[in-house]
């Protein structure tokens, strides 16, 4: 178990938690209309420190692009505030957080309404790290179901039960997309690197 | 630490997109303020219930409180399209007329029939070694959302419509008509034979 686990396990730990979900309906319901702007940047900064990084990375795993990822951090920021969902800690409220980010990105895709341009694989070139660019090509060239899962598995460390959660989809299915991603993965990267 | 890892780490927020994506929350109203009522009271409510936890300590917190908690956060997670049992309910709840596919070249382990509003409806079929999406949208055009490149693209005539066919190596992933002012399109992840696309429409 690690260190995040036990802590998250204490008695300190759980006080404070459930402490803060009964004062959260209380002093949400107490702040005046001048104080909004401060209000909304305290939650906004809790938002981006616990879970900006994660929620862009899983949108530009998704779309590619800057712009579009920057774009989706923020209706999923918007969210947050405007349902100011409770959750029992931050893993929850972080696995609720990846799936509106995932259900933002997705619809972008069904939409047609996504970018070009891959400021990433830019960077990388510029960096002439090749070896990152083979892996970013490769993992950029599934398709989006089975690199939803490679993502929030290699990346983000979560279980084939959570990503089916998160996902809205079925465990099974997940396994069996993590399967043939990584395959596809070895094909293409061809020992090059291994992503097992 | 993966190469993935390190590939992601170039993908940061930085400190002008914080303020930039505030900015835009923030001064284009888009998160509404609470009413501003109860406000001592909430404080002193508040300090009741810290002092009330205090004494109960937290090891006390019943499951009972607990699992509350999970469902409340299982029933958060219900974001995304509206699912329905068939395609008669799904074209009755959606208001785009849409039935299911007359044949399909494998055995569906798993049919999802589903409605984004007044954009699009769509069925997806799910077997061992396919899933094929069939949707059906207001507007024209290709809105299958399949965004990749494809080498082949070639338009035939089947069954008196008009189809755009898109893949690679002779198997279609993408194909895309129009028929009563609808759009229609069947997407697959292993890829079609034409012949096999058009059986199905």
């Amino acid at each position: 178990m690690t260190g995040a686990a036990y802590r998250s396990l204490s008695p300190i730990y759980l006080f404070g938690r459930y402490a803060l979900l009964l004062l959260a309906p209380l002093s949400g319901a107490g702040y005046e209309t001048e104080d909004d702007a401060a209000l909304v940047r305290e939650k906004a900064g809790y938002f981006f420190d616990a879970f900006g990084d994660s929620i862009l990375r899983l949108a530009y795993s998704y779309l590619h692009n800057m712009d579009d990822s920057e774009e989706v951090l923020q209706d999923t920021l918007i969210r947050y505030l405007r349902s100011a969902p409770k959750f029992l800690n931050d893993r929850h409220a972080k696995a609720w957080l990846m799936r509106v980010a995932a259900n933002l990105s997705k619809n972008r895709i069904r939409y047609n309404t996504i970018r070009r341009a891959d400021e990433l694989n830019e960077e990388l070139a510029a960096e002439e790290r090749e070896d990152l660019s083979f892996v970013w090509e490769a993992v950029k060239s599934l398709t989006p179901k089975y690199r939803e899962v490679i993502h929030l598995y290699y990346e983000e460390g979560y279980s084939a039960s959570e990503i089916a959660e998160i996902l809205g989809r079925n465990e099974n299915s997940v396994r069996s997309d993590m399967k043939r991603g990584r395959e596809k993965l070895k094909e293409i990267l061809k020992g090059g690197y291994d992503f097992e | 630490m993966s190469k993935y890892s390190d590939v992601m780490e170039h993908i940061a927020v930085t400190p002008e997109m914080r303020e930039r994506i505030l900015d835009r929350a923030v001064s284009a109203g888009r998160i509404k303020a609470r009413p501003s009522r109860f406000r001592s009271a909430g404080r002193i409510l508040a300090l009741a219930a810290c002092l009330a936890l205090l004494v109960a300590g937290a090891a006390a917190v019943s499951s009972r409180f607990a699992e509350n908690r999970a469902e409340e956060f299982t029933s958060e997670l219900t974001l995304g399209p509206s699912q329905y049992e068939s395609a008669e309910e799904l074209s009755g709840a959606g208001g785009i007329p849409i039935r299911d596919l007359s044949w399909l070249p494998f055995e569906a382990e798993e049919t999802v029939y589903q409605s984004f509003g007044t954009g699009f409806s769509e069925i997806v079929y799910t077997g061992e070694d396919d899933r094929v999406c069939y949707r059906v949208s207001t507007g024209s055009g290709d809105t299958s959302g399949d965004l990749n490149e494809y080498s082949w693209v070639e338009t035939r005539v089947m069954d008196g419509l008009t189809v755009t066919l898109r893949g690679e190596e002779g198997l279609v992933h993408c194909a895309f008509y129009e028929k009563d002012g609808y759009s229609f399109s069947i997407t697959s992840e292993k890829g079609l034979t034409p012949e096999q696309i058009e059986k199905m429409i």
